[in-house]
C-alpha cells in the first residue's frame, strides 16, 4: 500500500487525503484519456488520410518501444541493444496463434488454453534443462570445471560422430535433445486437443461483441508475458555483464532469438507469418501507448524506480544499503520485455505479415537511438525522440533516398559529440513532485516537548 | 529551455512536412515504384528501377497515352517490410498514384499487398516468385513465372538434358525463395525418377566457406549439383567446388543471374547451367533492342534479370491501362486479368487466373565465361 | 578414412578463418585495453580495406576528392577556428592542436593523385602491384582509424561509456550506409580480381582429399608474423611500454608521462592497419566483398577478443583461431549447422562472460571499492 501511495499523492492529494480519493484523483484522468481516444480513433481513421494514418500508428509503435527499453536502457542503466528480440517474441506469438486458432478472433478460450498449454510445456522444458544443469552445479566451483565439461561435451560430440557419421543424420548426442523437443510438442498437442473442444463451446457461449476486444487482450497478455519469460532469461546472464559487454550479449540474444525463429518451420521459416487477421488501429494502439507510458511512469517514480535508479547509479552502493540489485535489474528487464512483447503483437496484427529479417539488428538499434537522442532516464525524453524519429525518414523521404540513411547516422554522431545527455538531458518535459505534498507538520510542533 | 527545444522541433517537423507540395497534375499518368534502392537487396531494386525507366522514356516517346503524358515515382523502401508497406501507403494516398509496381522481394510484396488491395489500386509485381503474393487478393498480380514452375523447369532440364538420375541440393535454409525453389526442384524431380543424393543448407549473405558442404557433397558422387540460392553465393560455390576436385555441372534458378556471377565465380562456371527470364544474348530481336537501348541509356551497362522484368512490367502496366481506357483501379484490374500474350522483352506474357504470368523460362549456359542462351521452355 | 580427412579439411579451414578474425580482433582488443572502448566501427574499417583495395587493384581510385568534401573539410578548418577564438584561444593554438588533421589533408591531396595514376597503370599480377595495393589499402585505413579516434571518440573521453558506444555504432552505421551509395561503393557484392596476390592460386598440397590452398598458408603465416612482430613492439618499445601503461591505468599513466593522445592514436591507427591487411586477404580468398561485409566478422572478432581476454594480443590471436575452428565444425558437423554459426558464437560469448569474463588467457580483475 505504501508504493501506491507514494505514486498517487503526487498531485492533488496530501498526507491526509483518505485512500480511495488517492486512487480516484491518480486513475480518473488516466481513464478519461483512454476512452477518449476511442472518439479521436474514431475521426482520425475515417478522416485521415491513410499514409498519415500509418505514420500515427508507427509513431505509436516507437513510442511503446522507446519507453520500454528506457526502463531497461536508461533508468536501470544496463545498456540493451536485444530488445528487437524481445518484439520479435511477442510479434510471434501474438501472431502465430491468431493465424491458427481464431482467423477471426472468435475464440478468445482457446488461445487461453493454447498460453497456458505452451507455459506448462515450456516450463516442463526448462524444469529438465534445470535439473540437467543442477547436476552440475554440484561441483563446488563451477567456473573451475565448466570449461573442462564443455570440453569433454565437445571431443565426446566430434568422436561420436565419426562413429556413426554415415548411419545417422543426427549424431547421438543431438538425440537428447530431439527427444526431449519431440515430447515436449507431444505434451503441447496433447493438451490442446484435449482442452480445445471445451475452450471452443465456452466461447461459442460469449456475446460476440465480447468475444473479439477479450481475444484480442488474451493475444496481446499473452504475448506479452511470453516475451517478458524471454527477458527473465535474458535478465538473469545480464547480472554479471557489465556496460560495453552486457550491450554485446543483449545483441547476441537478440540474433539467437531471431535465428531460432527464422529456422523453425512452424513459424514460417524464412518467409515468416503471412495473411495475419489484422486488429489493431488507432484506438487499440494508442489505448496501450497510454498504458505503457502511465505503467513504466509509475515504476519509475516509485519506491521500486528510486531502487532501480539507485543500483544504476552505484551497484555496490546500493546493495549495502540493501536494495536486492538482482531483484531490480532482472525486474527491469522483464517489465520492459513485457511491453516490448506487447509492442510487437501490435505490429504483428497490424501489419499482417512478419518476417525475421525485420526484427534484426537494426531495429534493435532504432530504439536505442531514440532513448539515446530523448536523453537516459527521461520518459517524455523517450516519447519525444520517438516521434521525431520516426518523422525524421519520412520528412527526408523526399531527398534522395541513398542518403537517409547516411544522414540519419551522421545525426546520430553529431548528436552524441554535441549534446549527449539528449535533448531533455534526463529531466522530464514536465514536473514531477519528489514526494508527498506535505502540509506544516503539526504533528512536529505538537510532540515537541517542552521542557 | 526544455520546452523551446520541443516546441523548436515541432516547428521544424511541421514545416518540413508542409514543404513538400504534392502538385497533382492531371495531364500525366503516375505509376508508383516500390523498390529496394538501399539496403541490403539495393541492387533488385535499382535494377528493377531502371529496367522501368527505360521503359517509361520509350513510352513517353511513343506518343500519349490515353491523351496524357506517363511518369513513374520511385519510393524506396530500404528493404525493410514496414518501409515497403509506408511506401506503398504514401504513394496511394499522397501521391495519387493509379497503380503500383513492386516489389522484387516476395517477403515485401506480401507486406505491401493488404494496402493496395484495400485501396483498390491494381499491383503488379516484376519479380516475386513466391506463390503467396498474388494469393493476398485479386488486386495483386505479377509479371514474372513462379518457383513452383520454375523448380518444374529446371527438374525437367536437369533430367532430361542432363540426364542426370542422382543430384546433390545445395540452399539457402534463411532464403525463402531458396527453400521453396529447393522444395518445388525436388517435387518435380523425384517424379520425374531422378532422387537426391544430399540436401545441405548455407546461410546467404554471411557464408563464405562452403567447403565442408562441398565435401559431404563430393563423397556422395552426384551427377549434378543443384543451387538454388543468388549469384553472390552461386559463384563462390563453383569455385570451391571446383577446387575440392567436383567436376559436375552445377544447376541454379534466377537467382543467379547477375554481372558479378562470372567475376566472382570465374573459370569455375564453365559448364554450369541456370535458369532465368531471359539471357542476354537471345536471338530474339526484342531482347535485343532491350539490351542495346538499356547499354545506351545506362553506360554500357549490361542488364540483369530485374531490369528487364522491370521494363516488361512497365510496359505490361501501361498496356493494361490503354486497354483498359481509364486509370480507374477496378478498370486497370480487369484489363490486367484479361492480358492475353502480351509481347514482353523476355517473352509473351499472359495472365493467368491466379494472376500469375505464363511466360517462357530460359535456360542459361556458361561457357568460356559467358553466358548463352541454351534453351527455351514454354508453359505447359 | 574420409571423416579424418574430412575432420583435417575442416581443421585447416578453420585455421585459416580463425587467422583472418585473428587480424581484426587484434585491433578490437587494442582499442579495448586502451581506452576501455569497443570499437563497433572496427569491423567497417576492416571492409573499407577490403573495397579500397579491390579499388587500388582494379584502377578505381579516384583522382581527388570530390569537391564538397573539400569545402567541407575546409569550411570545418575555418569554423573550429572561429569557434576557439571566440572562446579565447589564439589562433595559433588551435592551429597546433589541430596540425596533424591539416597535415592530413594537405597530404592525402597529392597522395591520391598519384595513387589514381598508379591503380590506372596496374598489371596484376605482379609483386609491385601487390606492394602498392597493400600499402595504399594500409595507408587510406589507418588514416580512417586515425580520423574517426580524432573526430568521434577523442571528445567523448570525459563523458560516460555509453555515448562513445553509441557514437562508435553511428559511424558504424555511417561507413556501412555510406558504403552503400552509388556513388561510393555501390550496393552490389563486387569481385576481387584474381590476381592481386600473384602466384597464389591454387593449392599447395591437394592429396588424399585434402586441399591446402596457397592462401591459406600466406594467412597462417602473414598472422604469425603479426602477432610476433606486435609482441615484440608492446614488450619490447617505448611505445609499447606506455601502450601497456595506457592500458593498466589511464590516468596515472598521463601523470607518469605518457602522451595519452599519441599512444590512443597509434593504437587506433595500427589497428586499423591490421584489418586493412584482414581485408585484403579476406577479398583474396573469398572473392566477394559487399558494403555490409564487415559487420558479422567484426561481431565475431570482437567476440573472439573477448574469448581470449581483452586487452591481450596473445588471446586475441588465440580465441580468433579457436573461434574460426569451432565456427567451422558447427557448419561441417551441425545438421544445418550454418544457420547456428552466428549464434553459436554468441553463446561462446555469453557463456565465458559468464564463467570466465577475463577470457581465456586474462587474469581476474577484482573490482575493488
Amino acid at each position: 500500500m505504501s508504493w501506491r501511495k507514494s505514486n498517487i499523492l503526487n498531485y492533488f492529494a496530501g498526507q491526509d487525503t483518505p485512500p480511495w480519493r488517492a486512487v480516484l484523483l491518480a486513475n480518473v484522468p488516466v481513464a478519461a484519456i483512454l476512452l477518449a481516444m476511442i472518439p479521436i480513433g474514431r475521426v482520425l481513421e475515417d478522416n485521415l488520410d491513410p499514409y498519415y494514418l500509418r505514420v500515427v500508428m508507427l509513431i505509436g509503435f516507437n513510442i511503446i518501444l522507446a519507453v520500454s527499453l528506457q526502463l531497461i536502457n536508461g533508468f536501470s542503466g544496463q545498456f540493451s541493444l536485444g530488445h528487437a528480440g524481445f518484439m520479435a517474441v511477442g510479434a510471434y506469438l501474438a501472431g502465430f496463434p491468431a493465424l491458427q486458432y481464431s482467423k477471426d478472433f472468435n475464440d478468445p478460450s482457446t488461445t487461453l488454453i493454447f498460453f497456458i498449454s505452451l507455459l506448462i510445456a515450456v516450463g516442463l522444458g526448462a524444469a529438465v534443462l534445470w535439473m540437467f544443469f543442477l547436476g552440475m552445479r554440484r561441483t563446488r566451483h563451477v567456473h573451475r570445471s565448466l570449461p573442462g565439461i564443455l570440453l569433454m561435451v565437445l571431443l565426446v560430440w566430434i568422436v561420436t560422430d565419426f562413429a556413426v557419421a554415415s548411419k545417422y543424420q543426427h549424431p547421438p548426442f543431438w538425440a537428447f535433445w530431439s527427444l526431449l523437443a519431440d515430447s515436449l510438442q507431444g505434451l503441447f498437442g496433447s493438451m490442446m486437443n484435449l482442452l480445445g473442444p471445451m475452450a471452443a463451446s465456452i466461447s461459442a457461449a460469449m456475446p460476440g461483441a465480447v468475444r473479439r476486444p477479450l481475444c484480442f487482450i488474451v493475444l496481446l497478455y499473452g504475448a506479452g508475458c511470453c516475451a517478458s519469460a524471454v527477458g527473465f532469461i535474458v535478465g538473469l546472464p545480464a547480472l554479471r555483464l557489465r556496460g560495453d559487454y552486457l550491450a554485446i550479449a543483449t545483441l547476441g540474444f537478440g540474433e539467437i532469438i531471431r535465428i531460432a525463429i527464422q529456422n523453425s518451420r512452424p513459424l514460417g521459416g524464412a518467409l515468416g507469418l503471412t495473411s495475419i487477421p489484422k486488429y489493431t488501429d488507432f484506438t487499440w494502439l494508442y489505448v496501450v501507448v497510454i498504458i505503457t507510458i502511465v505503467a513504466i511512469w509509475r515504476i519509475a517514480y516509485s519506491s521500486k524506480g528510486r531502487a532501480i535508479m539507485a543500483v544504476r547509479e552505484d551497484e555496490i552502493a546500493a546493495s549495502s544499503i540493501g536494495v536486492n540489485t538482482t531483484t531490480f535489474k532482472v525486474m527491469a528487464f522483464t517489465i520492459g520485455a513485457f511491453f516490448a512483447g506487447i509492442a510487437g503483437a501490435l505490429f504483428s496484427l497490424h501489419e499482417q505479415s512478419i518476417s525475421p529479417y525485420q526484427f534484426g539488428v537494426v531495429k534493435s538499434i532504432e530504439p536505442v537511438v531514440m532513448v539515446t537522442l530523448g536523453g537516459l532516464g527521461s520518459i517524455s525524453g523517450a516519447i519525444l525522440a520517438a516521434i521525431v524519429l520516426t518523422l525524421l525518414p519520412e520528412v527526408l523521404r523526399d531527398i534522395s533516398p541513398q542518403d537517409r540513411m547516411v544522414i540519419y547516422s551522421l545525426l546520430l554522431v553529431v548528436m552524441m559529440i554535441l549534446r549527449p545527455q539528449g535533448l531533455l538531458g534526463g529531466r522530464e518535459l514536465w514536473p514531477r513532485r519528489r514526494g508527498p505534498l506535505r502540509s506544516p507538520a503539526p504533528a512536529c510542533s505538537e510532540r515537541a516537548v517542552p521542557v | 529551455m526544455r520546452w523551446t527545444v520541443v516546441l523548436g522541433l515541432a516547428a521544424a517537423m511541421i514545416a518540413a512536412s508542409g514543404c513538400k507540395k504534392q502538385q497533382e497534375d492531371s495531364n500525366v499518368i503516375l505509376i508508383g515504384h516500390v523498390a529496394s534502392i538501399t539496403g541490403d537487396t539495393a541492387t533488385f531494386g535499382t535494377s528493377a528501377d531502371k529496367g522501368i525507366k527505360l521503359a517509361l522514356d520509350e513510352i513517353n516517346k511513343a506518343g500519349p497515352v490515353l491523351g496524357k503524358s506517363v511518369d513513374v515515382k520511385t519510393e524506396d523502401d530500404r528493404s525493410v517490410n514496414e518501409e515497403a508497406r509506408t511506401a506503398c501507403e504514401k504513394l496511394i494516398s499522397r501521391d495519387h498514384v493509379c497503380s503500383i509496381l513492386g516489389e522484387i522481394a516476395s517477403s515485401r510484396s506480401i507486406a505491401m499487398a493488404p494496402a493496395c488491395q484495400d485501396a483498390r489500386i491494381p499491383m503488379l509485381s516484376p519479380g516475386s516468385t513466391n506463390p503467396k503474393v498474388t494469393q493476398m487478393g485479386d488486386y495483386i498480380f505479377r509479371a514474372c513465372f513462379i518457383d513452383q514452375y520454375q523448380g518444374a523447369a529446371m527438374a525437367h532440364f536437369v533430367v532430361d538434358t542432363l540426364k542426370a538420375k542422382k543430384y546433390a541440393v545445395l540452399y539457402a535454409a534463411n532464403s525463402d525463395y531458396s527453400v521453396g525453389l529447393k522444395d518445388f526442384f525436388n517435387e518435380a524431380a523425384t517424379k520425374l525418377g531422378a532422387e537426391p543424393t544430399q540436401q545441405l543448407s548455407y546461410t546467404e549473405k554471411s557464408d563464405v566457406d562452403f567447403s565442408s558442404q562441398l565435401t559431404k557433397i563430393r563423397d556422395t558422387n552426384p551427377e549434378a549439383i543443384i543451387v538454388t540460392g543468388y549469384y553472390s553465393e552461386a559463384g563462390q560455390i563453383a569455385k570451391q567446388a571446383r577446387q575440392l576436385g567436383i567436376k559436375v555441372p552445377l544447376v541454379g534458378g534466377d537467382g543467379w543471374d547477375s554481372d558479378e556471377l562470372l567475376k566472382i565465380g570465374g573459370d569455375a562456371l564453365n559448364g554450369c547451367y541456370f535458369a532465368n527470364h531471359y539471357a542476354p544474348d537471345e536471338d530474339r530481336p526484342a531482347v535485343k533492342e532491350f539490351v542495346a537501348a538499356f547499354k545506351a541509356k545506362y553506360n554500357g551497362e549490361v542488364p540483369d534479370a530485374m531490369a528487364i522484368l522491370g521494363y516488361d512490367a512497365m510496359k505490361l502496366m501501361v498496356d493494361a491501362i490503354k486497354r483498359a481506357g481509364s486509370t480507374e483501379g477496378p478498370k486497370i484490374r480487369d484489363a490486367l486479368t484479361a492480358t492475353k500474350d502480351f509481347p514482353g522483352a523476355a517473352g509473351n506474357i499472359t495472365i493467368d487466373k491466379d494472376r500469375n504470368a505464363k511466360k517462357p523460362i530460359v535456360i542459361v549456359g556458361i561457357d568460356n565465361s559467358k553466358l548463352h542462351f541454351v534453351a527455351s521452355v514454354n508453359p505447359q | 578414412m574420409q571423416n579424418v580427412t574430412q575432420f583435417i579439411q575442416q581443421l585447416i579451414n578453420g585455421l585459416s578463418l580463425g587467422s583472418i578474425y585473428a587480424l581484426i580482433a587484434v585491433g578490437y582488443t587494442m582499442v579495448y585495453g586502451v581506452l576501455q572502448l569497443i570499437n563497433f566501427a572496427h569491423g567497417d574499417v576492416f571492409m573499407i580495406g577490403a573495397m579500397v583495395g579491390l579499388y587500388a587493384a582494379t584502377g578505381g581510385v579516384p583522382p581527388a576528392l570530390p569537391w564538397w568534401l573539400h569545402v567541407v573539410i575546409i569550411g570545418g578548418f575555418i569554423a573550429t577556428f572561429a569557434v576557439q577564438w571566440f572562446r579565447g584561444r589564439r589562433p595559433a593554438a588551435t592551429f597546433q592542436r589541430i596540425l596533424p588533421l591539416m597535415a592530413i589533408y594537405v597530404i592525402s591531396i597529392p597522395v591520391l593523385f598519384a595513387a589514381s595514376f598508379i591503380s590506372r597503370r596496374l598489371s596484376l599480377p605482379a609483386w609491385s602491384a601487390t606492394i602498392f595495393v597493400m600499402g595504399f589499402t594500409i595507408a587510406t585505413c589507418g588514416t580512417l582509424g586515425y580520423l574517426i579516434e580524432r573526430l568521434a571518440y577523442r571528445p567523448l573521453r570525459d563523458r560516460p561509456r555509453i555515448n562513445s558506444l553509441i557514437t562508435a555504432i553511428g559511424i558504424s552505421l555511417l561507413l556501412e550506409y555510406g558504403g552503400q551509395n552509388p556513388r561510393v561503393f555501390g550496393p552490389t557484392p563486387q569481385a576481387y580480381p584474381n590476381q592481386v596476390i600473384p602466384l597464389l592460386n591454387g593449392a599447395l598440397v591437394n592429396a588424399h582429399g585434402i586441399v591446402i590452398l596457397k592462401i591459406d598458408v600466406l594467412v597462417l603465416a602473414l598472422t604469425i608474423l603479426i602477432m610476433v612482430g606486435l609482441s615484440f613492439v608492446v614488450l619490447k618499445t617505448r611505445t609499447g611500454l606506455g601502450l601497456r601503461a595506457v592500458s593498466y591505468r589511464f590516468d596515472t599513466a598521463a601523470l607518469m608521462g605518457v602522451n595519452i593522445n599519441s599512444i590512443v592514436s597509434f593504437t587506433f591507427v595500427l589497428g586499423s592497419c591490421l584489418a586493412a591487411v584482414a581485408g585484403i586477404l579476406w577479398g583474396v580468398k573469398y572473392t566477394r566483398v559487399d558494403p555490409l561485409m564487415g559487420l558479422m566478422p567484426g561481431f565475431k572478432a570482437f567476440i573472439a577478443a573477448v574469448f581470449g581476454g581483452i586487452g591481450n594480443i596473445t588471446g586475441a590471436v588465440l580465441g580468433a583461431v579457436v573461434l574460426g575452428l569451432i565456427e567451422v565444425m558447427v557448419v561441417g558437423y551441425l545438421p544445418g549447422g550454418s544457420q547456428y554459426k552466428d549464434g553459436v558464437a554468441f553463446v561462446i560469448l555469453i557463456a565465458i562472460l559468464l564463467v570466465k569474463p577475463s577470457g581465456l588467457l586474462g587474469k581476474n580483475v577484482v573490482e575493488k571499492v
